[in-house]
């Protein structure tokens, strides 16, 4: 099992692609899952440039991340998803094409959009959930065009810091988003964290998701906030997720969706570099598990 | 001088026992702060066997420090040490006496005591300092004459719905202020403790000024005690490195990372010592902040 983490094109331009991707394998990394965003609600201005220098930048940066001995495992999308309007809508369906044609330029065959993400006691999980299936379905030719497949990620939603489940929260929305959509282009992406935050079982929900499952956000959290700590920081128990993963015959890469840029923030490189280091000690851990 | 960069022995002692300090050190920690308790909060076992068996325990563990350059920074008795009765009052003191004789002969400067975490019996808080008084006296009385200094720490106190603190014997830079004066002991600072209470840790060294003895360093979110690494959680490290450096702390630097190690503990006890190396060099970072 391949190991990898998450960085964004912010950590990108501070340190700059070949520096980072090298410290990356370095560190005993082997793959990124790339964030296509420079942070919430902030699209990247190349994402609205023109097509030329946007395809050149990220052949570019699969090249570079080639050179260095790691792969683009898969991408995570601007988010967030939601929308009130028709106008809203369009934006996003544009912003998500260019994120996927950046994905299969990247060498990815993966990317995360979220889904609509909305508080359930205002809208209702019905309501909510056919916000996502309307979006998601419209991204079926885009995603057949660049031959990307989505991975439905399980979200949770806070009222007044209270964290709940929302529209797709566990595996059976994920699953029923997959059928509802009716698209092969649609996959999951189990995101450890937010799972434990809505009090559901991580190993019983990988077991639910089984085949569909094809890449993971694994991170550590405590109950009762979603801080994405680095693996065996937190409450999670990995041994039986470690366990389930080996069941349903899990294939994908052990991807922490961790804290680079808060590491980043606290000691520039240096500090990037520890962050690093201790990802992939603690996913060998993990992975050694079972 | 620069200040020394130290560490919890608690959870490492529980899984190690004096060879924690050999890994501690080549890690590059050069202080400890030695906990009379291992993890779960459970006194040394060495307190249940004779004095000379304690002596000859503690008499080893410094030899073993010293051989590795490292300093024993400070200790921390063990807790609770809540009470109603004078009966209960006196087992407690009979307790913490040779955690303070055991203090004495590791060389440590200052010893950190907690404030009683009872909310029944705290009816009032003066009704809280009085009883917390009687423990403070009376350890203070024993160790009259040495050069070990007791420094009281600030608690956050929940009720039962947990979340929502309270005030406690010791919770607030306000209350450590009245155990000074009253008690004529020093401060320990616990900086994700104020944090919790919702008092910004630079403030608290500010108030404490010169009796800001020694420091737990340690982060969390606000929500609860995690006990993570500094910088990773919710405290402007920034603000605290300012204030240090206005009251000029001329102290060490020791992180109390409990909660985190546990925790991690309970899956790979080895990948403590990685976690507590990055730890090592997040302390330094806090120490040039403040003395560079």
């Amino acid at each position: 099992m391949k190991i990898s983490t998450s960085v964004n094109n912010s950590i990108i331009e501070k340190v700059g692609a070949d520096k980072l991707f090298s410290m990356m394998n370095e560190a005993g990394l082997d793959a990124i899952d790339f964030g296509l965003l420079e942070g919430y609600k902030k699209p990247l201005e190349i994402m609205s440039g023109p097509e030329e220098e946007f395809v050149a930048y990220y052949t570019n940066l699969r090249e570079i991340a080639n050179r260095n001995g790691v792969e683009i495992g898969q991408t995570h999308a601007y988010f967030p998803s939601e929308y009130k309007d028709e106008e809203e809508f369009n934006w996003l369906i544009e912003q998500f094409e260019r994120n996927i044609h950046a994905t299969a330029l990247l060498g990815s065959k993966y990317i995360v959009i979220h889904p609509a993400n909305y508080r359930p006691d205002e809208y209702g999980n019905d309501r909510i959930n056919e916000k996502t299936y309307r979006l998601f379905k419209a991204l079926i030719p885009i995603l057949e065009k660049y031959d990307v497949y989505n991975a439905v990620e399980n979200m949770w939603m806070s009222r007044d810091g209270v964290i709940m489940e929302t529209g797709i929260s566990n595996a059976d929305e994920m699953l029923k988003c997959i059928e509802k959509v009716g698209s092969d282009r649609f996959v999951t992406c189990l995101d450890s964290g937010h799972m434990l935050n809505v009090g559901r079982n991580l190993g019983d929900e990988a077991r639910k998701l089984g085949k569909t499952l094809k890449i993971v956000h694994l991170h550590d959290n405590r109950w009762m906030r979603d801080s994405h700590e680095i693996p065996l920081f937190g409450e999670t128990d990995w041994v039986d997720l470690m366990r389930a993963l080996k069941e349903i015959g899990y294939e994908g890469n052990f991807n922490v969706e961790g804290s680079s840029a808060k590491f980043y923030n606290i000691g520039g490189e240096e500090m990037l570099y520890e962050f690093f280091k201790l990802v992939a000690k603690a996913s060998k851990i993990c992975i050694s598990l079972v | 001088m620069a200040g020394n960069i130290g560490i919890a022995t608690g959870v490492f002692w529980n899984e190690y026992g004096e060879e924690c300090i050999d890994k501690l050190a080549k890690i590059g920690y050069n202080a400890l702060d030695f906990s009379m308790f291992t993890d779960g909060h459970k006194r040394l076992k060495i307190f249940d066997e004779s004095l000379s068996d304690e002596e000859r325990y503690f008499s080893s563990v410094k030899n073993r420090a010293d051989g590795n350059g490292v300093t024993i920074a400070q200790t921390h008795l063990s807790f609770p040490i809540d009470y109603d009765t004078d009966r209960e009052r006196r087992a407690i003191v009979d307790k913490l006496l040779p955690e303070l004789d055991a203090s004495l002969i590791l060389g440590a400067p200052y010893v950190v005591i907690h404030p009683s975490r009872k909310l029944s019996g705290l009816g009032n808080f003066a009704e809280g300092v009085e009883n917390y008084g009687k423990i403070i006296t009376a350890v203070n009385e024993h160790i009259k004459g040495t050069n070990l200094q007791v420094c009281v720490e600030n608690i956050p106190i929940y009720n039962k719905y947990k979340y929502c603190r309270v005030q406690g014997a010791c919770t607030r830079a306000d209350d450590l202020i009245k155990y000074v004066g009253k008690f004529g002991v020093g401060a320990c600072l616990d900086t994700g403790h104020s944090h919790l209470v919702g008092e910004n840790p630079a403030y608290v060294a500010r108030k404490l000024g010169k009796n800001l003895k020694v420091m737990h360093i340690n982060d969390n979110y606000g929500i609860d005690d995690d006990h993570i690494m500094p910088y990773t959680g919710g405290i402007n490290w920034s603000q605290l490195a300012t204030a240090l450096k206005e009251i000029g702390y001329k102290g060490d630097y020791c992180a109390e990372i409990d909660g985190l190690l546990s925790r991690i503990k309970r899956t790979d006890r080895e990948f403590m010592f990685d976690v507590a190396s990055t730890n090592c060099k997040l302390l330094k970072k806090f120490r040039e902040e403040v003395e560079g």
